[in-house]
């Protein structure tokens, strides 16, 4: 397989991805999108809107109902699982860190996929794992906490070490679900500088938000998704107020922007 | 409420004769009680101690040795039989009906079967401590591994992490320190256990003492009833200390 930023393909494919849920309830109603290598996208949509589930479903964590996606030119299903979570590294909303573990040993995880059993069985590391997880946790700025457990450090530090941990893996694609969902203002703009950075430096970034400021000010495309279906899909300047009723449809667009 | 005491009250009546539970002899044989309570209080035989202090530390080791092995089996198992960590919900399911069944029985009685099959001395006695601390230990570790939210999980799972990775690095981790702190009661506990197993011939200090009671020795079990006062006391404050620390 050729490396990833060849100009010719898209990082990411999406056709008629649809994921009903064994309740009932459908996440997604059919979705297209192609991502170009580099950018920085950003979903924008309420709660419930499939932001969560179409990012799952690029990364294997979700299996889809119909439809599929492509990464780097290669169908994500159960026999290339392990093969993409190498090249795309997810960021989650609660960190989803080994909480007892230090640091290190979380940003270490970010290398398992690229490891084999046996050696990690016996946390037997390798040397430039060691020095890829060190890089990691420096670009994030968090090297001086290496070795505090996880759960010792502030939500907005957790982040970074998620961040890292992702990092770690050496990705071309990083999907980040509501990243600053569960973090205050500040330390928000702080992980998104971070994953602007990031981008910046090389690295197909797709970012689930349901605030707009944050969209507008981060984003190189915004995918607007509501009930499912993408309702916009253009760069932040097309983000009208018309566009915002419809993404965030229902009654007046003003109020549930508010709450961002 | 009231009715179930009054029942209560009423099944303890009832089967109070069938255990000679009378006023009488229960008089009667407090006045004995402490006619024996007094011997105890014997000027201790201090000749002795150095014996007792040998035979404390061989149960002390027989609890730590069976207290470790089965550490060490209850890792795979706990693994086993976790309904989130299982290869199979049959092996899971297995195992813990082992272990269950490994548990009915008291320590006592495991050390009895072995003492029959391979004689006595310690061997048999850290084989029955062994055994039915793998019955708790393995199902104190497999509660602990179901008890792991599913986000560490998916955190590494979502990095490329395969089943057994994920058993390594996001299960066993969170699981590890409750199981720490349960591994301390189960020592202590074993040393409680280990101080009787002697009664049987399984090593330990228990033999000692039974040999003590039967020769009218008081003053020498006086000295080995605070052997093992003391020996219980002091590493249940050293547990707690330990244990404090890895939570």
């Amino acid at each position: 397989m050729p490396t990833s930023s060849s100009s010719t393909e898209p990082a990411i494919e999406v056709a008629g991805l649809a994921k009903r849920f064994g309740n009932g309830v459908v996440a997604l109603a059919g979705v297209d999108l192609i991502i170009e290598a580099g950018s920085f996208v950003v979903v924008l949509g309420p709660s419930g809107a499939g932001k969560s589930t179409l990012l799952r479903c690029i990364n294997g964590l979700e299996t889809p109902s119909a439809g599929g996606a492509v990464v780097e030119g290669r169908a994500v299903d159960r026999h290339s699982l392990r093969a993409i979570r190498t090249r795309v590294a997810m960021v989650f909303q609660r960190f989803n860190l080994v909480s007892r573990l230090n640091v290190m040993a979380n940003v270490l995880c970010g290398r398992l996929g690229k490891r084999s059993t046996l050696a990690s069985l016996f946390y037997l590391m390798r040397k430039d794992d060691l020095d890829v997880a060190r890089r990691a946790l420096d670009r994030v700025g968090l090297i001086d906490r290496a070795w505090d457990r996880a759960d010792r450090l502030s939500g907005g530090q957790q982040q970074r070490v998620g961040i890292a941990r992702a990092l770690a893996q050496e990705p071309t694609i990083m999907l980040a679900d509501e990243p600053v969902a569960s973090l205050d203002p500040a330390t928000s703009e702080e992980i998104l500088d971070l994953l602007s950075k990031i981008q910046k430096q090389g690295m197909t970034m797709v970012v689930s938000l349901h605030q707009v400021e944050y969209a507008r000010r981060y984003a190189e495309r915004i995918i607007g998704l509501n009930d499912g279906s993408v309702v916009f899909d253009g760069p932040p300047e097309a983000l009208s107020d018309a566009v915002l009723e419809t993404i965030y449809g229902r009654q007046n667009g003003r109020t549930s922007l508010a709450d961002g | 409420m009231t009715a179930a005491a009054v029942g209560v009250v009423l099944v303890l009546g009832a089967a109070a004769p069938m255990l000679e539970l009378g006023g009488k002899s229960f008089f009667a044989s407090l006045g004995r009680l402490f006619e024996y309570l007094g011997n105890i209080l014997a000027v201790p035989d201090w000749s002795y101690a150095p014996t007792v202090a040998a035979k404390m530390l061989e149960t002390i080791e027989m609890a730590f040795l069976g207290t470790l092995i089965a550490v060490v089996c209850s890792l795979p198992l706990g693994l086993l039989a976790a309904r989130n960590a299982t290869p199979h919900p049959a092996v899971s399911h297995t195992v813990r009906a082992a272990m269950t069944t490994i548990r009915s029985l008291p320590e006592l009685m495991w050390a009895l079967f072995f003492v029959t099959a391979v004689g006595l001395g310690p061997l048999p006695g850290v084989a029955a401590i062994a055994l039915v601390s793998v019955g708790y230990l393995g199902k104190f570790l497999a509660e602990a591994i179901e008890a792991v939210p599913d986000a560490p999980v998916e955190g590494v799972v979502a990095h490329g992490a395969n089943r057994m990775q994920v058993r390594f690095y996001a299960l066993m981790p969170q699981a590890w320190p409750d199981f720490i702190a349960v591994t301390f009661y189960v020592f202590e506990h074993n040393v409680r256990a280990a101080t009787v197993l002697g009664i049987v011939g399984a090593g330990g200090i228990g033999y000692d003492m039974t040999m003590a009671m039967r020769l009218f020795r008081y003053d020498r079990l006086a000295l080995i009833v605070l052997a093992i006062y003391l020996a219980v006391t002091i590493l249940d404050r050293l547990s707690d200390r330990i244990r404090a620390r890895v939570i």
